[in-house]
């Protein structure tokens, strides 16, 4: 299990990114019922919440197609994990000023020195992307 | 979690556990493909305390992605480049994918340069 803490740094304040490996036999994926195999996937959760206060689902990821919403496919896990943790990042509003919800390019630093390769651990440059695609989610 | 996966070999009565654990760490990666990345990455790190049949211990075994490509996340289990159950260079299509065709490798094992993808020999694994 990988447990990555965020630092945000203007808050003074740490949220963590949970992604552990699990194995069970899944009811859903991808809105269809599964054929019941026993299957192993990896679980993608935050303590992080949106702004309104709503906390964020929990992913389920099979495959490296398995991204999070907005994101391209991945080549390896770390592109993947890498893609969630922006996204929380992102949609958490972790580090914007309040009137740009929203933005087609925005910079987060958190705590740890960030770069704009989506191979960083922490705060990246992130696309905000307002788009949602179906996604295998935990209920 | 690491997910532990035993084998039962029904001929020994015996059993042999193969684990699967996800990380994010900062890896050195033996191979030194490309400068080292100083930033945590995810991969899974497969081990076991089985045996080969020659009583030889297996390595450490990394999975960086369920592809065999790009060159320097390439992991099929042969080498990086080829399945061992199917003999192909396709990407596994899940995780349960990739884990089935790692615990077979360990189970049956391959010979050097098994379908020409440039691995070295693995004896399958040893149940007495």
């Amino acid at each position: 299990m990988a447990t990555i803490r965020v630092f945000d740094a203007p808050n003074n304040r740490y949220f963590t990114v949970t992604v552990d490996f699990a194995t069970s036999v899944l009811d859903y994926v991808g809105g269809a019922v599964t054929d019941m195999a026993s299957d192993y996937y990896i679980k993608i959760s935050t303590s992080m919440t949106k702004p309104s206060g709503v906390a964020f689902p929990k992913f389920v990821v099979r495959t490296l197609a398995d991204v999070a919403p907005g994101a391209d496919v991945a080549v390896c896990f770390t592109d993947l994990v890498d893609g969630y943790i922006d996204y929380f990042i992102t949609y958490a509003e972790l580090g914007q000023s309040s009137s740009s919800s929203s933005s087609s390019s925005s910079s987060s630093s958190f705590g740890i020195t960030s770069s704009s390769s989506s191979s960083s651990s922490y705060g990246v440059t992130s696309d905000s992307s307002s788009s949602s695609s179906s996604h295998p989610l935990l209920p | 979690m690491a997910i532990n996966v035993n084998i039962y070999s029904n001929a020994n009565n015996s059993t042999r556990t193969v684990s699967f654990d996800f990380v994010g760490e900062v890896m050195i990666p033996s191979d030194l493909l490309g400068a080292p990345d100083h930033c945590e990455q995810y991969y899974f790190k497969v081990t076991t305390s089985a045996r080969q049949d020659n009583n030889a211990t297996y390595p450490l075994k990394i999975v960086r992605s369920l592809a065999a490509t790009p060159t320097n996340v390439a992991s099929l289990v042969l080498n990086g480049r080829v399945q061992s159950r199917t003999n192909t260079a396709s990407a596994y299509t899940s995780v349960r994918d990739m884990i089935e065709d790692y615990l077979y490798d360990f189970v049956v094992g391959h010979t050097a340069n098994q379908f020409e993808s440039g691995c070295s020999e693995q004896r399958p694994m040893k149940f007495t």
